[in-house]
């Protein structure tokens, strides 16, 4: 005997359609009308304010496009030494081998391919328009006509079950066309869905565009803006079309059960593990937005590393993920510095996110913990932040506590894994279930009473109550943690 | 759970308080209310910080949590009581 469904016609007819949304009885009749809903605003918490200006001093007189192989991942060697930088790397070798036969907590070999197998597997390198991405000599997308593949010939990453990356224009459609408040919410509601944790974005202008690196880091072509309708690339440079005027700024979120695994002064590989699995989804997000940006007619352009194109922290604070902190790098009021940060260029239009205050970099004026706490001793311990750098390595032209990041690259040479420390210790790395957390950092962002004393005596009890203690290393093998190891409760959410 | 049980805890105990209190005809001066309802505030952070500090896998700040708010808790709750004997 058929059963009957308990739904109605009615209810079926609604469910096809879009009659009604969410449970607060919110009607509405098409698309447009979902995703022009004032619902799609990102609520920080009422602590957080918007500023027209990011709480860092700017002198964008002073800034530069940087020359980004001066940054210590590409010139360490120039700077401590070619022969220096060779005994390193080969003592590291040497002691990887020894530590896993010896089986060194936190550097066994499961240690180890956490760590390797984390960053690599299932992952793509970032490209400057997207992995899939294929064009002939005159620049022209090639295509054979045909929604599905049925073999995987475009990219590995085609499947033939699902419609292959095509532009509006290959697929005879009309692009996608929004608001930018629109397109705003559609994108971080993508980004999310790919696997970021927060999102912003930047309106370039003549200024901000002094954040994107004068050459790739990678291999070394000039990067720049031309008037022209479609990103391109030569032998020498990457053209970013002057109308790409935004930047899609987005974080994701690292392990705090990971990053706080040191052994004693070191960082171990299974610390290391919490930036690594960090990189390898960010690497799928900007392929996956780039693809999707081409899927709906747009341009999603990005440098040839997680880490190219422009300087990320920079682009979060401006987007206000977050504020600049002590460790030179963004700390948000949700996750503290545990994340990383990334940056895609589009002409896509889209409402830009202001700069944010929350009391951060006042509160890194004062604590110190990972300045003090810092095995390579490379983090500035002066109160005030400072506009002269600490080396070719820095960008001038904002006032911040500027690193000595040879030495920090160095002692990842020493301790053989990608050091963390600064960021385990931080007084803002926190799972955030206790209030107690929110009381706080309420406490940071508007108190006026003797703000110096308060937040010294919250940086003392946050070494009282245990917070900047570091976990035993093999009880990590033994816990049953959420994917990735992210599990914050206190999510940005669209209101 | 803890949430659940210490509301059913909190529920039960504050309607006997208040059975008692109108079966005994006491009258309750306004800042014994107000000790009262901080040492409640005091008590609630106490509980919940303990049980959000192990979620947090932070047993020790559940513990130092549990004694700095959970003392004056149960101080101000003497001292409430001393009021009613």
């Amino acid at each position: 005997m058929r059963r009957r469904s308990t739904v109605g016609k009615n209810t079926r007819q609604k469910a096809m359609g879009l009659d009604q949304f969410g449970e607060d009885g919110v009607t509405f009749s098409d698309i447009d009308e979902v995703t022009s809903s004032s619902k799609g605003i990102w609520k920080r918490p009422w602590w957080v304010r918007e500023v027209d200006k990011p709480t860092v001093d700017i002198d964008w007189d002073a800034t530069e496009r940087f020359d980004a192989t001066k940054i210590q991942q590409v010139s360490w060697k120039k700077y401590i030494g070619e022969d220096k930088a060779k005994e390193l790397t080969k003592r590291r070798e040497e002691k990887l081998r020894q530590w896993i036969i010896e089986g060194k907590a936190g550097y066994t070999l499961r240690d180890r391919a956490l760590d390797i197998a984390g960053a690599q597997a299932g992952s793509v390198s970032t490209t400057f328009k997207g992995s899939w991405y294929k064009e002939d000599k005159d620049g022209k997308e090639r295509e054979d006509g045909k929604v599905f593949a049925y073999e995987p010939a475009r990219s590995q990453l085609t499947d033939p079950a699902r419609p292959k990356p095509m532009s509006p224009e290959e697929l005879g459609v009309p692009r996608w066309e929004g608001t930018p408040e629109e397109n705003a919410r559609m994108i971080r509601s993508a980004l999310r869905h790919f696997g970021a944790h927060q999102v912003g974005f930047v309106e370039l202008t003549e200024n901000n565009k002094k954040l994107f690196y004068e050459t790739d880091a990678m291999d070394g072509k000039r990067i720049e803006f031309e008037n022209v309708e479609k990103a391109y690339e030569t032998d020498e440079k990457r053209v970013i079309p002057e109308k790409a005027r935004w930047a899609i700024v987005f974080s994701v979120q690292m392990s705090e059960e990971l990053i706080k695994r040191k052994s004693g002064l070191m960082p171990s590989a299974l610390s290391a593990a919490a930036t690594g699995a960090a990189y390898r989804q960010a690497r799928n997000v900007i392929d996956q937005t780039q693809c999707f940006l081409h899927v709906l007619g747009y341009q999603g352009l990005m440098g040839t590393w997680y880490n190219g194109l422009g300087i990320a922290p920079a682009f979060g604070i401006l987007a206000g993920l977050g504020e600049l902190g002590r460790i030179n790098r963004m700390i948000s009021p949700e996750h503290g510095p545990l994340q990383r940060v990334f940056k895609l260029v589009t002409d896509l239009p889209l409402t830009p996110t202001k700069p944010i205050d929350a009391g951060i970099m006042n509160f890194c004026r004062t604590c110190k913990v990972c300045a003090d706490e810092c095995p390579a001793d490379c983090l500035s311990k002066k109160t005030d932040p400072y506009w002269e750098p600490a080396g070719p390595w820095n960008n001038p032209g904002h006032k911040t506590w500027y690193e000595d990041s040879p030495s920090c690259r160095t002692w990842w040479a020493v301790s053989t894994a990608g050091c963390s420390t600064c960021f385990a210790v931080c007084a803002f790395s926190k799972k955030n279930i206790s209030v107690i957390h929110d009381i706080v950092k309420i406490a940071i962002a508007k108190n006026k009473i003797m703000p110096d004393k308060v937040n010294a005596f919250f940086t003392k009890m946050d070494g009282v109550f245990g917070y900047q203690d570091q976990r035993n290393i093999n009880d990590w093998w033994d816990m049953e943690l959420p994917p990735r190891g992210t599990n914050n409760p206190k999510e940005t959410k669209l209101d | 759970m803890w949430r659940f049980i210490y509301g059913l805890i909190l529920g039960a105990g504050g309607m006997a308080f208040w059975n008692w209190k109108q079966a005994e005809n006491l009258s309750v001066a306004w800042y014994v209310w107000l000790l009262m309802a901080l040492a409640l505030a005091l008590g609630t952070l106490a509980v919940h910080h303990f049980f959000a500090s192990r979620e947090e896998l932070e047993p020790k700040a559940a513990w130092i949590g549990l004694l700095l708010f959970g003392l004056p808790a149960l101080l101000l709750s003497g001292w409430v009581l001393s009021f009613f004997v």
